[in-house]
């Protein structure tokens, strides 16, 4: 066996190895339109939950929702935006899937990935639900980010590893989060919306 | 350089074979259906490589029942794993050394 076929052989194992563990069609690129979704959807629940830009001192104090049909818009809004970033991804990836000549499959893999992805996703739901039916919705920003956050440190050894970073930049965004008083909603937009865009862009031109 | 050769396996020399305990070094255990779909191989080519596997002692064959259908899963031994990294090394080796 000569030096190159070893090398290629090398190469053959690890990709042989990757591909049985990692679902690498799994669109980074898709994080950007994710972001740019995000900052439409908190820009629209910021107005519709009377915020005003024109303020002096627009996002000092956290917005309270105090009437119902308030709430049930955001809530709405909030469930069209898990929607339509979920069928970006699933969208986007499925693309990126046929382009390496693969196909989106529902193996062990993707269920791993899932399961990993939507286990902190759920219990950081509850606890805000919790917390909120109890009268504490001041830490929802930040438990939203800080289980996002644990989610994605968990899906980086079912694909790219470096979306790990992503997930510890969202952790520590949360923890400030936590300690900072009001800005709550300047807080989720540079999670949801910036963070993403930033490694949207970075992980097409690396994985491209 | 004549020692680092020798540890290149013969079992291993197969494209087929080199994937399929690449496949099964990062896995507990993989089925043939996955297997094939991994390694775009023939159902009757897959299984004559796994028997070859087998009979080196480098994986093992779990038949199972789920529901009714039949479920065949291949984890890899001790022994093959051992191979498999002794296998690895000797490419490193060789890249290394420039043969």
């Amino acid at each position: 066996m000569r030096k190159d076929e070893a090398i290629e052989t090398i190469d053959s194992i690890k990709k042989m190895m990757e591909s049985s563990t990692r679902i690498m069609s799994l669109s980074g690129a898709s994080a950007i339109a994710v972001g740019i979704y995000a900052l439409v959807a908190v820009t629209i629940g910021y107005l519709s939950a009377g915020g005003d830009f024109s303020n002096d001192n627009p996002f000092v104090s956290s917005l309270i929702v105090f009437s119902r049909h308030k709430l049930a818009v955001l809530i709405l809004l909030a469930a069209l935006l898990i929607v339509v970033c979920i069928a970006t991804v699933i969208a986007m990836s499925a693309r990126k899937a046929r382009a390496r000549g693969e196909r989106l499959r529902f193996d062990r893999v993707s269920r791993r990935l899932l399961g990993s992805f939507f286990m902190p996703l759920t219990v950081g739901a509850a606890l805000c639900i919790i917390l909120y039916a109890g009268g504490h919705w001041g830490l929802t920003s930040s438990i939203m980010l800080i289980f996002y956050g644990l989610s994605l440190v968990g899906i980086s050894h079912y694909t790219y590893s470096d979306s790990r970073y992503l997930g510890y930049a969202e952790i520590i965004l949360g923890l400030i989060d936590a300690a900072a008083d009001g800005y709550a909603i300047i807080f989720w937009a540079i999670g949801f919306g910036v963070f993403h865009i930033i490694y949207g862009i970075y992980s097409a031109v690396r994985h491209r | 350089m004549k020692p680092l050769l020798d540890n290149i396996n013969k079992a291993f020399e197969n494209k087929a074979r080199l994937g399929i305990m690449s496949v099964l070094s990062v896995n507990d255990s993989v089925s043939f259906v996955r297997l094939k779909e991994l390694l775009g191989l023939s159902d009757g080519n897959l299984a004559s490589h796994i028997r070859g596997l087998e009979e080196a002692e480098y994986l093992t064959t779990r038949k199972q029942f789920i529901g009714r259908k039949p479920h065949t899963s291949f984890s890899i031994t001790e022994k093959g794993r051992t191979a498999f990294k002794e296998h690895l090394a000797a490419l490193e080796a060789l890249i290394k050394g420039g043969v």
